[in-house]
């Protein structure tokens, strides 16, 4: 059974929302209609909401030009522009891999020729890429390598719900946990 | 909003969401069939807000412009396509209005309706008009509010973060707009009701 709702939230609800209960926070919708029904008073306040209902529903939509659809498709580019992540993704690739051939290099180098010294000259110009790299282990500590191990994009300065920002809430009640903060009566 | 159209709007999230995985490809097609979904609830929003058809078709235009270029980094993690649509319009709304003054109310542009009048239609045409006129007259925040909650469907919770202000704060906002439009529409109603 619904919590007993006062007439004043009641009145707020009528106030804010009109008299159309589907536009009612859902949390408190039952319990609004449970008062209506056995409020003359409330019903009363209602009635007054529907007035301006129905005054709104005056007002006609802004219409659209019908060809302005296929105008906005022809006007966009040809792909929508990569994100920069695609790119880090494939250098992440390479990283490792050249990472390991230095590596294979540098534990190698004291070795006597002929013992792999044809891979030792192709991993050195693997090597030679990453000509910032001094030691082997260098590439683990690039920040190439830091960036790529994390799949997710930053959440620091992005709103939750926000394009390609991540949104905690994937659960089924977003109307009551998107912004638990924000909605006491959501 | 009944069960029903609950889950009618969680699936048209889930098409929505696989619609903007195929945009961020590349589908060109994917992307006619979102817009086509959306655009006429944009262009309503944003005719709403601006008064003025042409400058609400401009701001559709690109606010889907910037869906197409941003969608690669759409991630189906719950956020509705609606609310991003309708936040990306408004803030270009709130730009374009920033740079250009607000015109007079008497030049704002009639929306387009061929439809033919007969009485009853004439009738609601005319108060249609002064109900918009008194919208217009309201605070920018105040007839925003009433344009997402009344107009485009949205939830309290849904048009609180296109606005990015708290529920509590879109309450005010909507009882303080619905308050002055009653005032000024006194006596309107009655014949309205009575047309339907």
């Amino acid at each position: 059974m619904a919590d007993a709702m006062s007439q004043a939230r009641l009145e707020d609800i009528l106030d804010a929302y009109g008299a159309d209960p589907a536009r009612w926070p859902a949390a408190e919708r039952d319990a609004a209609l449970a008062l209506l029904a056995r409020s003359p008073d409330a019903r009363a306040r209602r009635a007054a909401a529907a007035e301006l209902d129905a005054c709104l529903a005056a007002v006609p939509d802004v219409v659209p030009a019908s060809d302005l659809g296929a105008r906005i498709v022809a006007a966009t580019p040809a792909r929508p522009a990569r994100p920069p992540r695609r790119a880090w993704r494939r250098f992440a690739v390479l990283v490792p891999l050249a990472a390991a051939a230095a590596l294979a290099v540098w534990l190698g180098r004291d070795v006597p020729r002929g013992t792999g010294g044809g891979d030792a000259v192709e991993t050195a110009a693997l090597t030679a890429e990453l000509d910032t790299l001094e030691l082997p282990t260098d590439a683990l500590l690039d920040v190439a390598v830091v960036d790529s191990l994390d799949e997710d994009p930053p959440t620091f300065g992005c709103r939750p719900g926000e394009l390609g920002c991540p949104d905690l809430d994937s659960a089924d009640d977003r109307q009551s946990r998107r912004f638990p903060r924000r909605s006491p009566h959501a | 909003v009944e069960a029903g159209s609950e889950v009618a709007a969680e699936n048209d999230d889930h098409l929505d969401d696989d619609l903007i995985l195929r945009v961020g490809r590349g589908d060109r097609d994917a992307f006619h069939t979102l817009v086509e979904r959306h655009l006429a609830r944009i262009v309503a929003f944003a005719g709403r807000v601006l008064g003025d058809r042409t400058a609400a078709e401009d701001v559709a235009q690109e606010t889907f412009l910037r869906l197409w270029t941003a969608a690669a980094r759409w991630r189906p993690t719950g956020a509705r396509l609606t609310s991003w649509l309708h936040r990306v319009a408004l803030n270009l709304c709130l730009d374009r209005r920033a740079r250009r003054p607000e015109p007079p109310l008497d030049d704002v542009a009639e929306p387009a309706d061929p439809a033919p009048a007969g009485p009853g239609i004439v009738h609601r045409r005319e108060v249609g008009e002064v109900v918009r006129r008194a919208l217009a007259g309201l605070p920018d925040a105040q007839r925003i509010a009433i344009t997402l909650c009344h107009f485009q469907g949205l939830r309290n919770i849904e048009a609180a973060e296109v606005m990015d202000v708290s529920v509590e704060a879109l309450e005010s906002l909507l009882a303080r707009g619905r308050r002055t439009l009653r005032e000024r529409l006194r006596g309107l109603a009655p014949a309205l009701l009575g047309d339907d």
